[in-house]
């Protein structure tokens, strides 16, 4: 990312965006600027932001995930279900990414295959795999884990929660795997033009299979910081994650269509939407409407460039139209 | 009758029309022929009401012809039947036809007999055996047409335009449609036919207007002049474009293709190319030359036949990535849907095909990369500011360069260009052509696509002449003339 990039700006835009809404909520609230309310917020967006980081990297290569939230889920319940059963917890962790793993080769077969679309197939793997989640729990909560993995979640390092450490940890990877390798490379010329990218000699199929099971795994880890900070595994986990994870990295300047995004952008998109909430929250204002501001963020955001496109038209029409009447 | 008065059109950088005056007739078969680029399309874009915005007029029976739309075009009598049919597939026959105007009876219900029964009286005068109750999308596409010319009938219309009709027709589907202008005419519609096969246009119309280089050349009747003088009169240009001189040597045998065939599309193509040839590929749209290329790429895949490079039979290649590895590169006549990523930067386009070749252990190895990209830069005299600079902000045949760049760092030894100098303008065109002069004196072989007569004849070694999706004919470089390869290309030399 260069100085001056149109990247670079809308980074810096997010990061003003960031500073004006805890500037805000500062006034607000007296609590807000506490070190434990920070806390506390960094500590919530790490399993989100690991989503996010999952997502973006597949809307960089064209594709969709809808079924993030849902592999959150069942990853925890993996590894809850297996250590009730007895394995040893080392191996419970690594089934649990498998599962992931396998959730997200199955996104890509159906998509790589039979060419089906990503929004679909997603949809289809989110709703079947939760009915199995809701089928193993039914209502119950797993809260069987070892001590010391739940202990890491009061974890704290330099002042910062280690579950945020984490997040922070997976994006700087994230971000040196798309911007420095050539994989990386491969994912934004498939995102931005995919029959180029074929052209150029480049295997899309395997990037798509990449793109997924890479997702897969990152929402399998997200599932279990997730049963680490609420120290359970719960059936409604990441039920409104496509949703927030949607908005928050169209918000960091992903393209939807595939070719451009950053990992920071994202995780500043997640950063200013957990601050709203707090605020919502530390106002005493109804949840309810948490949800409409999203919504309502999302399409601003989404339209923001359709609409600015649509007014810049409209001038150039109107000068073309004036040059031709002088002429 | 139809009268063009001082019609002009252009668009930023092109003059596309250029002052055309002509007269078509009532109730005639009026052919408009002419090269790739005449200005055929644009001037039956103007009629039909699709450019409002030109110089001139327009007069139809004396009357000044003023319309803002297609739509409005069509209240006026006028309607297009457009090489890519617009019906749609899902809806019955009598549903197209009445599409957008279907009677309604009762309180507003779509009143289908009466749909059906008009539609069935218009296929009987046009005799034809298909229902207008079947599915558009089952008939064939020659069937599809008749479903616009009924279209067009239903809507009372007195001026019909064709545009290249029987591009995708079979020789028994052609008489049908032949036997159905007829009836048109007699019924007295005026037909302005769009074609750039002289076989047809000799055999259907009455009369026949050239245009070339957005210029009218003549109108005459059929009667008055022949296939060899319309073929002259389309090319009828000196090549007094610039062209660097050619100074390579023929080398070895770079490529043989033997019998290629993909069905449907071409079949039994065989050639060669040498080091240090450019072997043209001449052929009118449609003749199946952009599918031969992509098929030697492996951006589809051949049926059957041979490939050999440096006489080594090659498997045939079912994905860019073997030819690209086997030396064989092909460069798209469009360049922002098949050659470049439009969001990334220069940089990264140029190094995409061998990204992984220049990368460590996954990573990127970006100081070679910076070599690599600058000294591109350099040698093809690209224009940029950066290397970074995103390539949707570059000129057409700055973005040409781009592509050109990536196919250079592939090391290949044989390079297809399709239309290479689509869209960009005189200048950068020479520079592509020395590019090219340039890679052949390096002993490489160039298989040379374009649907532009002059720069094909004024680059190539050796020309082959596709038609239907064969080879027809081949031609030395001095063997070779305007009038002949055209006369090759349109069939105006069988008739």
């Amino acid at each position: 990312m260069k100085p001056g990039s149109e990247q670079f700006r809308s980074i810096l835009i997010l990061i003003l965006v960031n500073v004006g809404i805890i500037l805000v909520l500062s006034f607000l609230s007296p609590t807000f600027l506490t070190y434990e309310n920070l806390l506390s917020v960094l500590k919530r967006m790490s399993e989100l932001g690991m989503l996010a980081i999952a997502e973006t990297i597949v809307f960089i290569s064209g594709g969709f995930d809808l079924s993030i939230g849902t592999i959150m889920a069942i990853s925890g319940l993996i590894a809850g279900q297996m250590y009730i059963l007895g394995l040893p917890f080392f191996l419970c962790i690594l089934l649990a990414l498998l599962g992931g793993m396998a959730a997200g080769l199955m996104n890509a077969l159906f998509i790589v295959k039979l060419r089906l679309q990503p929004f679909i197939v997603t949809l289809a793997t989110m709703s079947i795999l939760r009915s199995i989640v809701y089928g193993v729990l039914r209502g119950k909560t797993l809260s069987h884990f070892p001590e010391s993995y739940l202990a890491s979640g009061d974890l704290t390092i330099l002042g910062l929660p280690f579950l945020f450490i984490v997040l922070v940890i997976f994006a700087l990877l994230a971000t040196l795997f798309l911007q420095r390798t050539y994989v990386g490379r491969q994912i934004y010329a498939v995102g931005g033009n995919e029959r180029s990218a074929y052209l150029s000699g480049i295997s899309v199929n395997r990037i798509k299979y990449t793109v997924y099971i890479l997702s897969g795994f990152i929402c399998a880890c997200a599932g279990l910081l997730f049963s680490i900070r609420i120290r359970a595994v719960i059936p409604d986990a990441g039920l409104n994650s496509p949703l927030e994870v949607v908005t928050a990295v169209v918000i960091g300047g992903t393209a939807i269509t595939g070719g451009k995004g950053t990992i920071a952008g994202s995780l500043l998109g997640v950063l200013a939407l957990f601050l709203l909430t707090n605020g919502f929250s530390l106002l005493n204002l109804n949840p309810f409407w948490q949800l409409v501001v999203l919504g309502l963020l999302l399409i601003y955001v989404v339209g923001r460039e359709g609409i600015s496109k649509a007014l810049v038209g409209k001038r150039l029409k109107k000068k073309t139209h004036q040059s031709a009447a002088i002429k | 009758m139809i009268r063009i008065d001082h019609v002009s059109k252009s668009f930023p950088g092109v003059v596309a029309l250029d002052d055309i005056s002509f007269q078509i007739d009532s109730e005639t078969v009026h052919g408009l022929v002419g090269e790739n680029g005449a200005g055929k399309s644009t001037l039956i874009k103007i009629i039909s009401g699709i450019y409002t915005d030109y110089e001139g007029d327009i007069f139809i029976d004396d009357q000044r012809l003023q319309i803002n739309s297609v739509h409005e075009a069509q209240k006026k009598g006028i309607a297009t039947i457009f090489q890519e049919l617009t019906v749609v597939r899902e809806l019955t026959v009598a549903e197209n036809i009445f599409l957008g105007r279907e009677p309604v009876g009762f309180a507003g219900a779509l009143d289908r007999a009466e749909m059906e029964r008009k539609s069935q009286q218009v296929l009987n005068e046009l005799n034809v055996s298909f229902s207008p109750r079947d599915k558009v999308g089952d008939l064939s596409v020659a069937n599809q047409q008749i479903v616009e010319i009924s279209k067009a009938l239903v809507l009372n219309t007195q001026i019909l335009i064709m545009d290249e009709p029987t591009s995708s027709l079979t020789e028994k589907e052609v008489q049908n449609l032949f036997s159905v202008i007829h009836t048109l005419k007699s019924k007295g519609i005026t037909i302005l036919y769009v074609s750039h096969k002289l076989e047809e246009i000799f055999k259907i119309c009455d009369a026949i207007t050239v245009l070339r280089d957005g210029k009218h050349i003549q109108t005459s009747l059929k009667s008055a002049t022949t296939p060899p003088d319309v073929i002259r009169m389309m090319v009828g240009r000196s090549l007094n474009m610039l062209f660097p001189p050619r100074t390579a040597q023929k080398g070895d045998l770079l490529l043989s293709v033997k019998d290629l065939t993909r069905v449907g599309e071409f079949k039994d193509i065989s050639f060669e190319v040498h080091a240090g040839e450019i072997v043209g590929f001449a052929g009118l749209i449609g003749s199946g030359r952009t599918e031969l290329a992509k098929a030697l790429f492996g951006a589809t895949c051949p049926d059957n036949g041979e490939i050999k490079i440096c006489n080594q039979k090659m498997k045939l290649f079912c994905h860019p990535r073997e030819a690209i590895s086997q030396g064989l590169v092909y460069l798209s006549e469009d360049r922002k849907q098949e050659g470049l990523i439009l969001l990334l930067s220069v940089r990264e386009n140029i190094t995409l095909p061998i990204v992984k070749k220049i990368s460590k252990n996954l990573f990127v190895k970006r100081k070679e990369e910076q070599n690599i990209v600058d000294s591109l830069i350099e040698k093809l005299k690209i224009k940029v500011y950066s290397r970074d600079q995103v390539v949707e902000t570059l000129s057409g045949g700055n973005q040409q360069k781009v592509v050109i760049s990536k196919l250079l760092l592939t090391n290949a030894k044989v390079f297809i260009f399709d239309e290479p100098t689509r869209g960009i303008d005189v200048g950068a065109k020479y520079e592509i052509y020395k590019i090219m002069n340039d890679l052949t004196a390096d002993g490489k072989g160039i298989v040379f696509i374009s649907s532009e007569l002059p720069e094909i004849l004024g680059i190539s070694d050796r020309i082959y002449c596709m038609r239907e999706g064969s080879i027809v004919k081949e031609y030395t470089r001095e063997e070779a003339n305007p009038e002949n390869v055209m006369s090759v290309l349109t069939g105006g030399s069988s008739i």
